[in-house]
């Protein structure tokens, strides 16, 4: 299974622009949830784009299986492993009909017809857009979009999905179901995923959660370890999730429940006793 | 709904003609295209209709919309033919005004070059009713193959073909975006003479042409990041394959073509 390495990684795209990634070292385990979090202009992107040589290091070093992205032998098979899901989903869709979009990675990769036929029914069926294979994707709405774009880089039957801000362009609804996917994924296949994201709620579903703040990884731990207090996020541009919010508040105003508590689920089993009590 | 517009003219039907191979339909128009050139004699036109004719039934395709794709042209198809008919002086005189010449000649070259083009235009506009442009797109780029070796971008034209057809309705969404949004900001695109409403288009036309190179980068990342390097190894997932109607629609073209041309070349009149 896939485990990227990044040793000491520094990345400066041009001399005017100063460093985007300063020393950055982490190892991301096979079939984890990690989620990458940081204020606009961190280096979130970049990071990612170095996990499949779409990026090379300045300086440092990322391996994917022990494969150095900067041996360019290796570029394809890093590419087929560590897919990356964008934000814009109409800027990442090649051809005008679905099922041809999602066989685009796969005919790259110079597998043959039937397997490809294959692949495409398998990645379409994974992301519930099976009956939408011979739309055109710009008659599809933004969810689904981005789900024919998560079945693209599926059908490559990657180890690892980065998803870059996937959801930011979605509703409530579409961020719903590209989340549901990328757990179902995880869970069900064992696909290690990152996931780049603004919304701390997204976060928290996540094992391991790495904070950005220019060029540099702050804060590397569990979602309980890194969202458990306010202030030390705040300094980095960013919000508690709303239930942690919740949470303090009602901590600050005498309500007695664990510290922790990060999703709906917790503070209902910590509160409801409470109420009944009362 | 919404039409389609990635799909132009096409018009779906499960004909036999729908099914005919890109490569087929290509070049069996290009052949109709030379037979129209050749045909010298105002009658074997009636062969190179009754063509169409038939092959519009075989498709389906009603008569109407093959006819309604020559309105477009018809300020041509008016044009030619009035300098057709002035242009050519022989036989016999008919009428004089000024430097105005009408000759039993002009009226027919006229007559001919207006039946020539009004053919040349159903025939290609069939082509195009049965085909769906990215099917053209892979008959294209299969067609052309053989002059990748002389070092002709075969695949990166279709490729380029196909990404102007994946985006060509999401930039128009966004003219229409930047358009309302400079007319709510109290763009004036309205009125004043042809060098104001060009200038009044700057504002357009700049956040369109900064977005269509942004999104030519963020596509360019995301197809290298699946994988595209170029056609070298790369396999796909459609493949073109002649079938049966495919042969016996080259058989019965050419019949046809040789038929006509012998008809031309036999009989005096
Ligand atoms: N193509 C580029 N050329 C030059 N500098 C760039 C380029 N892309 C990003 N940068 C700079 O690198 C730094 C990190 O950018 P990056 O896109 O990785 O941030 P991010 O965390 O993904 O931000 P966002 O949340 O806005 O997506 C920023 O200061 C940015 O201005
Ligand atoms: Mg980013």
């Amino acid at each position: 299974m896939a485990e990227i390495v990044i040793k000491n990684l520094t990345y400066v795209y041009s001399d005017e622009s100063g460093v985007a990634l300063e020393d950055i070292s982490l190892t991301i385990n096979s079939g984890e949830i990690l989620a990458i979090v940081g204020h606009n202009g961190s280096g979130k992107s970049t990071l990612a784009k170095h996990m499949n040589a779409l990026l090379l290091p300045s300086s440092g070093s990322v391996t994917v299986d022990g494969m150095d992205t900067l041996n360019d032998e290796y570029t394809l098979d890093i590419r087929q492993k560590v897919g990356i899901v964008f934000q814009n989903p109409d800027n990442q869709i090649v051809t005008t009909v679905v099922e041809e979009d999602v066989g685009f990675g796969p005919e790259n990769m110079g597998v043959p017809t039937e397997e490809i036929i294959e692949r495409v029914g398998e990645a379409l069926k994974a992301v519930s857009m099976s009956d939408y294979a011979r739309s055109a994707p710009h008659m599809l709405s933004g969810g689904q979009k981005q789900r024919v774009a998560i079945a693209g880089v599926l059908a490559m039957r990657p180890e690892v999905l980065i998803l870059d801000e996937a959801t930011a362009m979605l509703d409530p609804k579409g961020r719903q179901e590209v989340l549901n996917i990328v757990t179902k994924l995880n869970s069900e296949l064992k696909m290690t995923v990152v996931m780049i994201t603004q919304y701390m709620e997204e976060a928290v579903i996540a094992d391991r959660v790495i904070v950005m703040h220019r060029g540099m990884i702050v804060k590397d731990g569990t979602p309980k370890e890194v969202f458990a207090n306010g202030s030390e996020i705040e300094k980095y541009g960013l919000e508690l999730p709303p239930m942690a919010q919740l949470r303090d508040e009602l901590i600050e105003n005498g309500v007695d429940i664990p510290k922790d508590a990060l999703t709906i689920e917790e503070l209902n089993e910590a509160l409801c006793p409470l109420l009944q009590k009362s | 709904m919404m039409r389609d517009i990635t799909l132009g003219q096409y018009y779906n039907t499960d004909s036999v003609i729908h099914s005919l191979d890109p490569r087929t339909k290509l070049t069996l128009t290009f052949g109709y295209l030379i037979l129209i050139f050749l045909i010298s004699k105002m009658w074997l036109f009636a062969f190179a209709a009754a063509f169409i004719a038939v092959v519009t039934i075989l498709s389906k395709v009603p008569f109407s919309m093959v006819l309604r794709s020559l309105k477009p042209m018809r300020w041509l198809l008016l044009f030619m033919f009035v300098l057709n008919l002035f242009m050519s002086r022989s036989g016999e005189v008919l009428f004089k005004w000024w430097i105005f010449e009408l000759t039993t000649g002009g009226i027919r070259q006229a007559l001919f070059m207006t039946f020539r083009l009004l053919l040349l235009v159903m025939g290609t506009s069939l082509m195009t009713f049965t085909t769906t442009p990215i099917a053209l797109t892979d008959g294209l780029e299969k067609l052309l193959a053989p002059l990748k070796k002389i070092g002709f971008p075969a695949h990166e034209l279709a490729m380029m073909m196909t990404i102007a057809l994946r985006f060509i309705p999401i930039l128009l969404e966004e003219s229409d975006k930047i358009t309302k949004a400079q007319l709510s900001r109290g763009a004036d695109l309205e009125s004043g003479n042809i060098i104001k409403k060009a200038k009044s288009m700057v504002p357009i036309l700049v956040p369109l042409f900064i977005s269509a190179f942004r999104r030519a980068d963020e596509l360019a990342m995301a197809m290298e990041s699946r994988c595209y390097h170029g056609d070298e190894g790369r396999t796909r997932m459609r493949v073109l394959t002649l079938k049966k109607c495919d042969f016996t629609a080259f058989l019965v073209f050419a019949l046809v073509f040789v038929s006509v041309l012998l008809l031309q070349n036999l009989m005096a009149f």
